[in-house]
């Protein structure tokens, strides 16, 4: 699943590469911001909650972020790692890493979220489980701050597979309902 | 010089009769004493203010480092963008056509919603 530790590219951020920490931000309760206020202008905010610092995978295409094609994006996106173990249902789990890399002839998938192997540099020990329902994006002025913290590089056929399901999984067809309730699918 | 206030050389009490003022400073190590018990008192009984003071005080600090590096650097970088929003792209390199991935969708079943994790993440 992952290149082996001499190949992999110290100087480039690429899709599925993982990230030892980041601080994953979250979807941010507006009435928790503390806004700070100067001649009735808000001039500042603050949060009194402690930052939550996971590992996390890069989402964004590899092409879209290559600093030789000039960042073309402006911000990064990422979604945090989790702990296989804290999976509720190990039978669930299962399903899950049999179903992880889909193709033509899948039935069936865990399309939210996709399997990573264990590994000696994720603090998780029998794997991780990337959530792209969790996903989040920085500015690309991050890049090198992901970039010092990249610990693992996926193979390319493996990142493919990832973003495929990636896809799939914001995939949605439009369902619209005509004048007498009837669903409509446009696909 | 001494200190006006200990000294009564304040100019504009020259015009003022000595047995019209109040002298405060003979009430002030009582009131500050008083004060200081009542500040107190209203600390430690009440966890509400104590909050509510945590809080002020944050919003100082923070106010004041804010100030800071405002002043410090105007050409500092915005940490956001202009929308907080993940920044999608379409994928072109996945070898995928749309009418692929419809193909996929139809077939394959989702049990994502059966599948949960334990970890504070869905709070």
């Amino acid at each position: 699943m992952y290149l082996p530790e001499d190949q992999i590219e110290r100087n480039v951020l690429r899709q599925g590469d993982i990230i030892s920490e980041v601080h994953v931000p979250g979807a941010i309760n507006l009435s928790t911001i503390n806004y700070m206020v100067s001649n009735n202008t808000r001039t500042g905010w603050f949060i009194s909650k402690p930052p939550d610092f996971r590992p996390a995978i890069i989402l964004s295409h590899s092409c879209e972020i290559d600093p030789l094609n000039d960042i073309k994006l402006t911000s990064i996106i990422l979604a945090p790692l989790r702990d296989i173990n804290k999976a509720t249902d190990p039978r669930k789990v299962e399903e899950l890493k049999q179903s992880n890399i889909i193709d033509e002839s899948s039935t069936y998938s865990y399309l939210k979220y996709f399997y990573l192997e264990p590994n000696i540099l994720i603090p998780f020990d029998d794997g991780a489980i990337v959530d792209f329902s969790k996903c989040f994006s920085v500015r690309n002025k991050s890049y090198n701050d992901l970039l010092s913290q990249k610990i693992i590089q996926m193979r390319e056929d493996i990142a493919n597979k990832m973003a495929l399901k990636l896809s799939l999984y914001f995939y949605r067809p439009n369902i619209y309902k005509n004048n007498r309730g009837k669903s409509i699918s446009f696909q | 010089m001494g200190d006006p206030a200990e000294t009564n050389d304040w100019p504009y009490l020259e015009s003022v009769s000595s047995n019209k003022i109040i002298d405060f400073r003979r009430y002030r190590d009582t009131r500050d004493s008083v004060a200081r018990s009542w500040v107190l008192d209203a600390v430690i009984g009440n966890p509400q203010f104590e909050d509510y003071l945590k809080e002020v005080i944050e919003g100082m600090i923070f106010d004041s480092l804010l100030k800071g590096q405002v002043e410090s650097s105007a050409s500092s970088d915005n940490p956001f963008d202009s929308v907080y929003i993940a920044d999608l792209s379409p994928d072109k390199g996945i070898g995928h056509s749309y009418r692929d991935l419809q193909y996929l969708n139809r077939n394959i079943e989702d049990r994502s919603d059966s599948l949960l994790i334990d970890d504070n993440l869905d709070e």
